[in-house]
């Protein structure tokens, strides 16, 4: 055998070099043990005093690595726990062929998991058996001394090896962390700013989950926003609303700066961080990141990251929320809540587009409340705009999820029916016509105490009745002017009153108020 | 191409996994197969790891997994449908019926996954050493006490050096769940309800097959991480017996057989019969890989009836399509009589998203108890409130993950 030195520079030379990660080092460590010390078999395994656990990590056997599991449990005063604790050379006594264990301590790369206390700039711990499989062939102390000496030479490189990967880690994490800033920027002046700001946060970290709850503070709520799972899944959390108090709900305790940490939040310290989202002293929100399904520990690094970053997350967060309301304010009449003309005429051209690549019907009833005028005229701009917003309520609350309504102007309603041919549209008129004769607005002042209104409806659809938009429109109009000017608070189909005459079943009748309820015709 | 294995046959792994690949390399030279073995844990980490970062990972190409992983890679992404890839693996009928739920997506019929090999939990023991405490071990070894009965007329009998009267078939000479079911199976526990929606390993009837089987590392009667290799074996004489999902002594093939007498019979019943734990490693083919036309050349050859008779005879495990389990219980009456009924009767967890996460925090935590029985700190306690904890977790999982 040459000399320990010589082998030991060999062996220096050999790992002196960079590796991806530790694995791959070690990988190549073992091998080279192998065959300097004529070994059958080398097990790398970690070292964790606290739990008393040698838990092997890596085999080398036979010219191939592996990972393996093998746990023991090291006893306290024990031989091999006093080497494993001060160093040296333990020759195993319970084995029946020759195998020695070396401690291996080397400086950590950094990485630390979320959830443990800073303790200083701590060791790490493993160990290697080193293994002759036949009896009789047992370990000189030269060969001992040897064994050491690799062992020591495989700490420094381990050591280095860690550093790089944690250095390379944290480039990575810089990396993504800078084009998490553009998602954020972006954020602030698109549709959907939420869900990119959540994908962006799942994606670039990498947890199994994150989750935003806002503060509505004029409801004193949490209330959920959304989810951003590992398959790529978003999903709403608008079902989830927590009353902002003290002792409800350990999410409500977070953003009230309550929470000292319970038995659930200790539960999963290393698998799930909760992040309050304030802006300027102002709470917005609270982002919940985990890894329980994966239940791989968050890092330090991330959650430092994370923590860094909540000022950007708060503010993108909070940029987000404006820009919808505002986008709301924009799209959606204030009063009625149904949408506006110019968000209507965009949908109008989508669903117009699709009816025609994918060859589907389409209907579109054009609604007007009988009288409203006078409605207004005889109680009021207050009473009238009640009434409006009634009409909304039942309008929203009566229709399938694709059919998508509009408040076109004044009293003048349209509700845009994709996939559905004139029998389709003629129901939904029929129903919406029965529930908006139910509305009772209460009208002190009024003979009746109340007022009830009746609404005309026509119907026009494509491609039977038009061949484009705005032919559906026109027709859809025509229909409705063809129901006032024969009685009102009816339902006409296009085709059906110009095709046929008046006493066919083109037109439905509606349940009309009674004379006494309906607003006092103005005179002139 | 790169084949992500687990380890099958503990350190022999490659060098038996190396010999059954020689052949396939002479039947198709220009497929090339790397080998990387891979624990359960570092192949979860691996699978995570690579869901997050697939850009920056080498990923394998074909990957072998616990059957019951199917649902959850499917739906991380990782594994492609067969079916699309070669119709001739869009069908599960060639496998075992127990199986067959394991190789698709939940609710679909779409194939994900085709088992490779399968065990099955057994209990061996010596004919010579069980004759020097029990009149019929037979019977004695049916029922859960008289089993323990057993165990504790052996230990008084065979004391000190590194005898017990179990040997421990864990290869991480520690516990997992997968060891710790057919017990709770047995006093009408489970770990999730049958709707499989619900956690249920706190509830009592779960519990008390935890301690049944935890109570053999309490009294002493099995070895709990030790050094492997540092303990007597069954074949050495220094145990008498071993549950073990892996075949056993009594139906090894010609020139295997030791020289005593080793029987082989159901894991001892309780109140709820007898059940054994089945389970099966199958092969997928990662979804987007560079090699995917190798891979699943590769997957259709180890998968052949032929080939996995042969692997599973290598590393003493069994085959999982019906004609080649038929093949190894018809090969001699011993199989027959011993195994057909065994895997009759065995059970096995659900291919639900959450079930590798659930076995997963399973072993975690049956991992830090038996450390505590190691340091002799056990308490009957800690078990329950391990469980209390587990349950809440997975109940929540489940009711975001749930199928």
């Amino acid at each position: 055998m040459a000399l320990p030195t010589e082998l030991l520079y060999r062996y220096h030379k050999e790992l002196n070099q960079p590796f991806a990660d530790s694995r791959e080092l070690l990988v190549r460590a073992l091998d080279l043990m192998a065959g300097q010390l004529k070994l059958d078999q080398v097990c790398f395994f970690d070292w964790t005093p606290d739990e008393s656990l040698l838990s092997q990590r890596l085999v080398w056997r036979a010219g191939a690595a592996m990972d393996m599991e093998e746990d023991i449990a090291v006893a306290g005063g024990s031989p091999l726990r006093a080497v494993l604790e001060h160093g040296g050379v333990y020759v195993s006594q319970n084995l029946n062929y020759p195998a020695l264990y070396i401690p291996v301590q080397w400086k950590g790369g950094g990485r630390r998991l979320a959830g443990r206390p800073e303790t200083g700039d701590e060791p790490r711990l493993g160990a290697l058996r080193m293994e002759r499989l036949k009896k009789s062939w047992a370990f000189s102390s030269r060969e001992k001394e040897l064994a050491r000496g690799l062992a020591d030479e495989l700490a420094h490189n381990l050591s280095h090896a860690e550093l790089d990967q944690f250095n390379r880690e944290q480039l990575n994490r810089a990396h993504a962390l800078n084009e998490l800033t553009g998602v954020f920027a972006s954020s602030m002046r698109v549709e959907d700013g939420m869900r990119l700001i959540l994908q962006g946060i799942q994606r670039y970290f990498g947890f199994d989950r994150v989750r935003l709850y806002l503060v509505s503070h004029a409801e004193r709520k949490l209330k959920g926003e959304l989810s951003a799972d590992a398959r790529g899944q978003v999903r709403s959390l608008a079902h989830e609303q927590i009353p902002l108090q003290p002792g409800v709900h350990r999410f409500a305790d977070i953003v009230l700066g309550n929470s000292a940490g319970d038995a659930v939040t200790d539960n999963y310290r290393e698998t799930v961080i909760y992040l309050p989202l304030t802006v300027q002293g102002k709470s917005v929100g609270l982002l919940i990141v985990d890894n329980l399904l994966s239940q791989q520990p968050i890092l330090q690094e991330d959650m430092v990251s994370l923590s860094s970053f909540a000022g950007q997350i708060a503010l993108a967060v909070d940029n987000a929320m404006l820009f919808e309301q505002v986008q709301e304010l924009s799209q959606f009449d204030e009063l009625t809540r149904l949408p506006l003309r110019r968000y209507f005429n965009e949908r109008f051209q989508e669903e117009m587009y699709r009816a025609e690549r994918f060859a589907q019907p389409m209907a579109l009833i054009w609604l007007d409340i009988d009288f409203f005028k006078e409605v207004n005229d005889a109680y009021g701009h207050q009473i009238g705009d009640q009434v409006l917003f009634e009409a909304g309520r039942v309008i929203l609350s009566n229709l399938r999820k694709i059919d998508f309504p509009c408040r076109y102007g004044g009293d003048e309603i349209i509700i845009l029916l994709p996939q559905a041919r004139a029998d389709d549209a003629r129901a939904i008129a029929a129903r919406l016509a029965q529930e908006i004769s139910e509305i009772r607005v209460p009208v002190p002042f009024a003979k009746a105490g109340e007022v009830r209104v009746s609404v005309s409806q026509g119907i026009a659809t494509y491609p039977g009745d038009a061949a484009s938009g705005e032919e559906l429109l026109a027709r859809a109009d025509e229909a409705l002017y063809w129901v006032k000017s024969h009685g009102r608070g009816g339902v006409a189909v296009y085709s059906q009153v110009f095709a046929k005459k008046p006493s066919d079943p083109g037109l439905l009748p509606n349940p009309l108020p009674s004379k006494k309820d309906q607003p006092p015709k103005k005179q002139g | 191409m790169l084949f992500w294995v687990l380890p099958n046959s503990g350190v022999g792994t490659v060098s038996h996994l190396t010999a059954l690949l020689s052949e396939f390399s002479r039947e198709y030279p220009h497929i090339k197969v790397e080998l990387a073995v891979l624990t359960r844990e570092s192949l979860w980490r691996e699978i995570f790891g690579f869901q997050r970062e697939p850009r920056r990972s080498a990923g394998a190409d074909i990957i072998q997994f616990p059957h019951y992983w199917t649902a959850l890679l499917v739906r991380l992404g990782i594994l492609a449908e067969l079916g699309e890839l070669d119709s001739r693996l869009s069908s599960v009928t060639e496998w075992i019926e127990p199986l067959r739920p394991h190789c698709l997506l939940p609710g679909t019929q779409q194939v994900y996954s085709v088992p490779w090999w399968m065990d099955v939990s057994a209990l061996h023991y010596r004919v010579d050493h069980l004759r020097e405490v029990s009149s019929n071990p037979d019977e004695q070894l049916a029922r859960w006490d008289g089993f323990l009965e057993a165990c504790e007329a052996l230990s008084r009998l065979k004391k000190g050096g590194t005898y017990f009267p179990l040997e421990n078939s864990n290869m991480r000479g520690s516990v997992t769940i997968r060891d710790v079911l057919p017990c709770m199976w047995n006093r009408g526990g489970d770990i999730f309800n049958s709707s499989s929606t619900r956690a249920v390993a706190h509830r009592d009837e779960s519990l008390r097959g935890m301690e049944d089987f935890l109570q053999l590392f309490r009294k002493g009667y099995m070895p709990l991480m030790r050094e492997r290799g540092s303990l007597g074996t069954l074949l050495e004489g220094k145990a008498s017996m071993t549950i073990s999902r892996r075949l056993s002594q009594s139906v090894l093939p010609q020139g295997e057989e030791p020289d005593f007498e080793v029987k082989t019979l159901p894991v001892p019943g309780e109140l709820f019969g007898s059940h054994s734990y089945l389970s099966s490693y199958n092969l997928g083919v990662a979804r987007g890989g560079k090699n995917q036309r190798d891979a699943v050349t590769l997957l259709k050859w180890l998968t052949g009836t032929e080939q996995q008779l042969r692997y599973s005879q290598m590393i003493h495990a069994f085959p999982p399509s019906t004609a080649g389990f038929e093949r190894f219980i018809f090969s001699s009456h011993e199989r027959m009589r011993t195994y057909s009924g065994i895997v009759a009767g065995a059970r096995t967890v659900p291919n639900v998203m959450v079930c590798g996460t659930y076995m997963t925090v399973l072993d975690s935590t049956l991992s830090r108890l038996a450390m505590e029985l190691a340091r002799g700190a056990w308490n009957p306690a800690l078990l329950m409130q391990a469980m209390v904890k587990v349950q809440v977790e997975m109940d929540y999982l489940l009711s975001l993950y749930g199928e």
